[in-house]
């Protein structure tokens, strides 16, 4: 009951401040004037009873503001009060308002904006992926070489000697020519290995994602598209998948649609991939599959952390920011890169039977072209541990 | 004439409530009637008096309505509630309590 009166009361005083303060005043002078009659009884004369009651309640104001501060949601009120002193005097200076009102609606404004891409870019993880945390992108990286952009098929040779990513991805961006009902288009195309969405597990908005087998499948090429793609190509209409699609004059079938958001590993906003294909759709299976530069990215295994994997396996853990602006040695620009790296050096190659020779090959190419690194992988194929 | 002494902290509501217990009064019937009851010894200055006042209004304890005084003057008449008969009770119990342990603190026999 108590609190209900409280609230009520602090209420009141907020919607009728005028009618509390009138009251508070009436009463303070009811007080004063009793004060005052009683000394006139004890034979003081008006004007000094007046006075000395005024000393005996030591000053009107004074005591009203004591009563003031003291009651029940005085805090309230003082907020209220200073919000209503504050709108009457910008109401009275609408030049000085409007000023006022741009400065901080603009400054707060482009902070909003600035921390809102700093964090995009600087903090966010893949959208849609699970425990993203666990995830890690993998760079080769050699003390007298620095960073070396690998092929897909060592890619392939890692993704089996490796011992701490219960799955390891790889993909590539690639511009491609996507033609259906009579329309050409440039689309952004990303070539993955086809347990690219099983290790990020993510998870399809319809239909389904590429897995392992497409990339066994020579008979049907299976095809992801962006959520994007399918509202703004295909009307959203649920029925596409089964459709078939060409890219780059290659046959290939729908098979899903991404989940919204979802723009990749590499967070590149400005073009987002659209269409996601296994490498082998994309280059056959042959060599021009195997010589594709690629980006790696795996899911650590259960318990493990990087600081575990680096002290085990020799591999080196260099940041584990969740994205990171890199740039690798070559100069070539890799764009934006998602989770926490993990640096593979030469002797974890040669502790995984990545013969040395394969690396004195590529060393002579740092980066290189793509005939020398089908050398290196020709290599590598041809001395497996 | 008895000495002027400071009240309790804590204790102005109870006092408070205690005179209005018996009949409604203005501010300064509540104030006189203490230093009447008490024999000079506690005098409630406005400033103690007022604050205490208005809070024990907001929580519905009293309730104040504008009458006449004994000298036809408008003053506000300040009258216990059936809450705050509640609370009072509940503040002489516990002051009740406070009281008997002091007494048997001071009382107890001395060592040596």
């Amino acid at each position: 009951v108590r609190c209900w009166h409280r609230l009520i009361s602090t209420l009141r005083l907020l919607i009728s401040p005028r009618v509390s303060e009138s009251e508070l005043d009436a009463d303070v002078r009811s007080y004063l004037d009793l004060l005052a009659e009683e000394n006139m009884r004890a034979g003081m004369i008006e004007e000094e009873a007046v006075r000395c009651a005024r000393m005996q309640i030591g000053g009107l104001e004074q005591l009203k503001e004591t009563v003031r501060r003291a009651r029940h949601g005085a805090g309230w009120e003082q907020i209220s009060r200073n919000i209503r002193l504050g709108a009457r005097r910008l109401s009275r200076n609408w030049g000085f308002t409007m000023t006022a009102v741009l400065t901080v609606g603009i400054g707060i404004g482009s902070t909003a904006a600035v921390y809102g891409i700093s964090r995009a870019v600087l903090e966010s993880r893949i959208v849609g992926a699970s425990e993203p945390e666990t995830l890690a992108v993998v760079l080769l990286h050699y003390s007298d070489a620095g960073y070396v952009s690998p092929g897909y098929s060592y890619y392939l040779a890692l993704r089996t000697k490796q011992d701490v990513f219960s799955s390891l991805a790889a993909y590539r961006r690639l511009p491609a020519v996507m033609s259906s009902d009579h329309q050409v288009t440039q689309v952004n195309l990303e070539a993955d290995s086809g347990n690219y969405f099983t290790t990020l597990g993510v998870t399809p908005h319809i239909g389904r994602l590429l897995r392992e087998e497409d990339e066994h499948d020579a008979s049907t090429l299976a095809a992801v598209i962006s959520h994007r793609l399918w509202r703004a190509r295909f009307d959203a209409d649920p029925n596409v998948i089964g459709s078939s699609l060409k890219l780059n004059g290659r046959n290939f079938v729908i098979v899903g649609v991404a989940p919204e958001g979802f723009v990749g590993v590499q967070g590149d906003w400005f073009s987002p991939p659209d269409v996601w294909v296994t490498f082998q759709g994309m280059f056959g299976s042959g060599e021009p599959a195997t010589e594709a530069f690629v980006g790696m990215m795996g899911r650590l295994k259960r318990g493990t952390s990087l600081e575990y994997a680096n002290e085990k396996n020799k591999y080196v853990a260099a940041s584990s920011g969740r994205r990171i602006s890199n740039r690798l040695s070559t100069g070539r620009n890799r764009g934006r890169l998602c989770g926490p790296l993990v640096h593979f050096s030469r002797e974890t190659d040669r502790d995984s039977g990545i013969p040395d020779d394969a690396f004195r090959r590529v060393r002579a190419h740092p980066g290189g072209v793509l005939l020398q690194c089908g050398e290196f992988f020709d290599c590598v194929r041809s001395n497996p541990s | 004439m008895t000495d002027k002494a400071d009240v309790p902290p804590g204790t102005v509501d109870m006092l408070i409530l205690r005179t209005l217990q018996l009949e409604p009064m203005h501010g300064l019937g509540i104030s006189r009637r203490i230093e009447q009851i008490t024999g000079g010894t506690f005098q409630l200055n406005p400033g103690t008096f007022f604050p205490a006042l208005y809070r024990l209004e907001q929580e519905g304890l009293v309730k104040g309505e504008w009458g006449r005084s004994e000298a036809n003057r408008r003053a506000k008449f300040y009258r216990l509630t059936r809450t705050g008969r509640r609370q009072l009770e509940e503040h002489l119990k516990n002051w009740e309590r406070v009281r008997t342990a002091i007494d048997s603190i001071i009382e107890a026999p001395q060592e040596g």
